[in-house]
C-alpha cells in the first residue's frame, strides 16, 4: 500500500443551473492573454451535445486516452496503451501529431469592432460592430462558440450528434427527440486531474508532472516543447495549445489559490453550489491495475483505489509516507470521500479511457414524465423504482457518460438519489406511502441518518463543508528561505531591469 | 531601509576606487617595461614565413601563386610593406594603387589577411632582408609523385576520405563535371583553379598550405598529405580542360522535386490525420 493525497472534486448535476459563471471567473483569471482566447480550462455543456471541442467523447476521431492493448493483439492481456501516441507511434508522428483538434472543433475566437458604433459617420443606418477575429484580426463570420449547442441550440446537428447515444436504438434515439420529452441538462468539465493521466504520458519532453503532495497535473512552461502529444492524449480535451507561446496549457486547480487556503475560482463562484472539494486518500499501488481493469469493474475498481482515512492502517502507511497530519486531517473531512465512497454516489466521467479522473459526478435526476391528477403530480407507478425506466433520459445514456456502459451501476446511484428524495417527500410534505419509501431505503442499504446527511451535504452545506482544502505546505517552505518582508517591494532575486516604481 | 541600499547601493565607494586604481597604476608600472619591443628576430620570420607565406611566396624561387620575394624588402616602402603584411584586405578595399596591381598582375587572387601583428611583420621584414632563400620547389618531393585523377575526384566528392580528418572539398567548392548537384557554395568554383594558381608549382604550395583565412581553421590540424595533394592536383589539371559551367539551376529544380515528393508521401503516410469534426458534421446537414 502506497498511500497518496488527491485534491478531489465533485460535482452535483441536479444543482447546475448552467449560468457560465465558472467559465467566465476562470477565463478572467486565467486565459484572458493572447494566444488563449480559445481555451476554456472550465467550459459548461448542455448534454444531450456535441460538447468542446465538438464531439470531444468521439475517440474514434480524437483517439484520447488509454485502450487495452489485448483490443489490438488478444496475446497482450492487462496492459494499456495510449490510443494516440505510443512509443513508437510518438516518436515517428513526433513533429506532426495527426489526432489534434483544429481550431474549428473548439471556434475561432472573436470579438467586436465597437468602436465603429462611436466612430462611424451619420448616415441612414444604425451602425454595427462586426465581429473581428482575435486571431487574425480580420472580419470574420462567426459559426461556432465554446457552448454553441447551449441548452440544445441546433439540437438537430449537435444534440443528435452526441456519441454518447451509441448504445440507444435509433428507436429510443428518436423517442428522445420528440418534442414532449425533450430534456437536457448540463455538464460543467475541468481538467480531472487523473490519476493515470494520459497527458503525462504522452509527453515527450517530460513537461508535465502530477505534483507529489495533491496530484494537482501541471504543465511547465520551462519545459514544454511545443509537441502537443498532450493536446491528443487527454481524452477530455483538456490541454489546450498557446498559439502565441508556442505552449500548452491546462487547468491549474487554481493551485496558487489552493496554497492561500480558497478555493478554486470556479468552485468558490459557483452560483449554484453544485462543486466539492476535498483530499482524498488513495493507494497508487494499485493504479496500473485499475487503469487496466475490464471496463465494467472499472467505476467499482476506482473506488476500492480510495482508502478510508479514519482506517488506522491506512494513517500509519500515510505517515510512513510523509504525510502531514493536518492533510489526513483534511481527508477525513472531506465531502468528496463521503459522496464518492461512503455514500457511493458520485461517479467519474468517461471512466472506459482509463486516466482514473478524479472529478466524480453525482448524474442529475431529471423529472421523469407524470400527469397532474387532482392538483398532485404523479407518475403512475406502483415499482418503488418503476419511474426510472420512464426517466426522460434514458439509463443507457446516463451509463455512457458515467460508468463505462454499465447501466447497473448507475441504476443503483439513481435508486438511492430517488430514495433520499422521497424519504424528504415524505417528511415534508407527507403525500406518499412511508412504508414504500421505507421499502426503498432498504433496498438501497440507506439508512434513515445516511439519507439526513446527505441532504444536509447536498442542500445545506457552508462554504467549510464544501471546501476542505488541506493546508499546503509550500508556503511555509517559501517563508523558510527568506523574510517575505524583506522581498515585499523587489522583483525576486535582484534586478534585472530596475522597474520604474517605489524607491 | 538600510538593506535595501546595501543591495543596490552604490557599488564604486570613493575608497574602494582609489585602491583600484592604485593597484593599476602598479601593475602599469611593472608591466610596461616588459613591453618594449624586442629585436627583430631572423629566426622568428622564418618559422613564420614557412608556416604562413611559404604557400603561395618562394624567395628566389620564381613566382608562385604570388610573386617571388626575393628583393622585396629593398623594392617596396618598409612601413608600407609591414601594413601589407597586416592588412591586404583593407588596403585593396581603400584602393591603394600598389596593392590593387598586384592583385591584377597575380590573377585577381588577393592576398588573405593572415591575422599578422606588426612584431610578426617586422621579423618577416628581417628574415626576407637577409640573404635567405627557400628551397627549390621543382624537387619537392610532392611534385614527383604523378597523381592519380580518379582518387582525386574521390577525395574531392569524399567518397575517399582524407587521412588527417578534413572534410572533403566538395562541402565547400564546387567543379565542373560532379553531377547535377555540384558542390557546396561556400568556397569558390574550382574547374579553373589550376590556371588560376599558376600551374603546378603555385596550386600544390597552395593545396599543402591551404593559406585562407576560412579554410585555416578546418584543416590547421588536419593538413593534407603530400600523396592526397598529388591526386587532387591531378584531378585539377584535368577539370582545368573543362569548359567551367555556367550557374546551374539543377539545384532548385531538384530541391523542389524533392519536396513535391515528400509532400506527396506525408500525405500518403498521415492520411487518416484528424481534419476537422464540427464542419463534417455540418455538412451532413446540408
Ligand atoms: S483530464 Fe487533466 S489530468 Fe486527465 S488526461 Fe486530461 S489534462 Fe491530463
Ligand atoms: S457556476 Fe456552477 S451552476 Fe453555474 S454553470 Fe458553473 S457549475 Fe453550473
Amino acid at each position: 500500500m502506497d498511500v497518496r493525497a488527491q485534491v478531489s472534486m465533485m460535482f452535483h448535476l441536479d444543482k447546475c443551473i448552467g449560468c457560465h459563471t465558472c467559465s467566465v471567473a476562470c477565463k478572467n483569471i486565467w486565459t484572458d492573454r493572447e494566444g488563449t482566447e480559445y481555451m476554456w480550462w472550465n467550459n459548461v455543456e448542455t448534454k444531450p451535445g456535441t460538447g468542446y471541442p465538438t464531439k470531444w467523447e468521439d475517440q474514434e476521431k480524437y483517439k484520447g486516452g488509454w485502450k487495452l492493448k489485448s483490443e489490438d493483439s488478444p496475446e497482450d492481456k492487462d496492459k494499456i496503451k495510449l490510443r494516440a501516441s505510443d512509443k513508437g507511434r510518438g516518436f515517428a508522428n513526433l513533429f506532426h501529431q495527426p489526432n489534434l483538434p483544429t481550431i474549428d472543433d473548439y471556434y475561432e475566437p472573436w470579438t467586436y469592432k465597437y468602436n465603429d458604433l462611436f466612430d462611424s459617420p451619420a448616415g441612414d443606418d444604425q451602425p454595427t460592430a462586426r465581429p473581428i477575429s482575435l486571431i487574425t484580426g480580420e472580419p470574420m463570420d462567426i459559426e461556432a462558440g465554446p457552448n454553441w449547442d447551449d441548452d440544445m441550440g441546433g439540437s438537430t446537428v449537435y444534440a443528435a450528434n452526441d456519441p454518447d447515444f451509441a448504445d440507444l436504438t435509433m428507436a429510443e434515439k428518436k423517442a428522445f427527440f420528440e418534442m414532449e420529452r425533450m430534456v437536457f441538462f448540463y455538464l460543467p468539465r475541468i481538467c480531472n486531474h487523473c490519476l493515470n493521466p494520459g497527458c503525462v504520458a504522452a509527453c515527450p519532453s517530460g513537461a508535465l508532472h502530477k505534483r507529489g503532495e495533491d496530484g494537482i497535473v501541471l504543465v511547465n512552461q520551462n519545459v514544454c516543447r511545443g509537441w502537443r502529444h498532450c493536446v491528443a492524449a487527454c481524452p477530455y480535451k483538456k490541454v489546450y495549445y498557446n498559439w502565441k507561446s508556442g505552449k500548452s496549457e491546462k487547468c491549474i486547480l487554481c493551485f496558487p489559490r489552493l496554497e492561500t487556503g480558497q478555493a478554486p475560482a470556479c468552485f468558490h463562484s459557483c452560483v449554484g453550489r453544485i462543486r466539492y472539494l476535498g483530499v482524498v486518500l488513495y493507494d497508487a499501488d494499485l493504479i496500473e491495475s485499475t487503469a487496466s481493469a475490464p471496463e465494467d469493474e472499472l467505476v467499482d475498481l476506482q473506488r476500492e483505489m480510495i482508502l478510508d482515512p479514519s482506517d488506522p492502517d491506512v494513517i500509519a502507511q500515510a505517515k510512513r509516507g510523509g504525510m502531514h497530519d493536518s492533510v489526513i486531517d483534511a481527508a477525513q473531512k472531506s465531502p468528496v470521500y463521503r459522496f464518492v465512497k461512503e455514500w457511493e454516489l458520485a461517479l467519474p466521467l468517461h471512466p472506459e479511457f482509463r486516466t482514473l479522473p478524479m472529478l466524480f459526478y453525482i448524474p442529475p435526476l431529471l423529472p421523469v414524465l407524470g400527469r397532474l391528477e387532482n392538483g398532485t403530480y404523479t407518475i403512475d407507478e406502483k415499482d418503488y423504482f418503476g419511474s426510472l425506466d420512464k426517466a426522460r433520459v434514458p439509463m443507457k445514456y446516463m451509463a455512457r457518460l458515467f460508468t463505462a456502459g454499465n447501466e447497473e451501476h448507475v441504476r443503483k446511484t439513481y435508486e438511492k438519489l430517488l430514495a433520499v428524495r422521497m424519504h424528504k417527500r415524505v417528511e415534508q410534505v407527507g403525500d406518499l406511502n412511508q412504508d414504500d419509501v421505507d421499502g426503498m431505503l432498504k433496498a438501497t442499504g440507506l439508512t434513515v441518518e445516511m439519507c439526513e446527511e446527505i441532504y444536509r451535504l447536498t442542500s445545506l452545506p457552508t462554504f467549510e463543508e464544501r471546501f476542505v482544502i488541506p493546508p499546503m505546505h509550500r508556503e511555509y517552505a517559501t517563508e523558510l528561505m527568506g523574510d517575505p518582508y524583506t522581498f515585499k517591494a523587489e522583483t525576486g532575486v535582484g534586478f534585472a531591469n530596475k522597474p520604474k516604481r517605489g524607491l | 531601509m538600510q538593506q535595501k541600499q546595501l543591495r543596490h547601493g552604490k557599488v564604486f565607494d570613493r575608497k574602494v576606487m582609489m585602491i583600484f586604481l592604485l593597484v593599476l597604476g602598479l601593475g602599469l608600472f611593472i608591466m610596461v617595461p616588459a613591453m618594449t619591443q624586442p629585436a627583430p628576430s631572423i629566426e622568428a620570420g622564418q618559422t613564420l614565413f614557412q608556416q604562413s607565406c611559404a604557400a603561395c611566396h618562394s624567395i628566389g624561387q620564381g613566382d608562385l601563386v604570388g610573386p617571388d620575394l626575393e628583393g622585396v624588402v629593398e623594392k617596396r616602402d618598409r612601413d608600407w610593406l609591414i601594413r601589407w603584411l597586416m592588412v591586404p584586405d583593407q588596403m585593396v578595399a581603400e584602393g591603394d594603387s600598389l596593392a590593387l596591381e598586384i592583385l591584377q598582375q597575380y590573377n585577381n587572387i588577393p592576398m588573405p589577411n593572415l591575422g599578422i601583428t606588426e612584431a610578426q611583420a617586422v621579423d618577416l621584414i628581417a628574415y626576407m632582408g637577409g640573404d635567405a632563400q627557400t628551397p627549390d620547389t621543382s624537387t619537392d618531393p610532392t611534385t614527383a609523385i604523378s597523381g592519380d585523377t580518379v582518387l582525386g575526384r574521390n577525395l574531392f566528392t569524399g567518397s575517399v576520405a582524407f587521412q588527417n580528418g578534413g572534410p572533403s572539398c566538395m562541402a565547400c567548392h564546387s567543379i565542373a563535371g560532379n553531377g547535377a548537384l555540384g558542390g557546396g557554395t561556400l568556397g569558390p568554383d574550382l574547374t579553373k583553379v589550376h590556371t588560376r594558381f599558376n600551374g603546378q608549382a603555385g596550386l600544390t604550395a597552395a593545396l599543402k598550405g591551404l593559406p585562407f583565412p576560412t579554410m585555416q581553421g578546418i584543416f590547421n590540424d588536419k593538413p593534407l598529405t603530400d600523396n592526397e595533394v598529388a591526386h587532387l592536383y591531378a584531378y585539377f589539371a584535368l577539370t582545368d580542360q573543362i569548359a567551367p559551367e555556367p550557374v546551374n539551376w539543377n539545384f532548385v529544380w531538384i530541391g523542389l522535386g524533392v519536396f513535391i515528393a515528400l509532400t506527396i508521401l506525408c500525405h500518403l503516410i498521415w492520411n487518416k490525420r484528424l481534419a476537422g469534426v464540427r464542419k463534417p458534421l455540418l455538412g451532413g446537414m446540408k
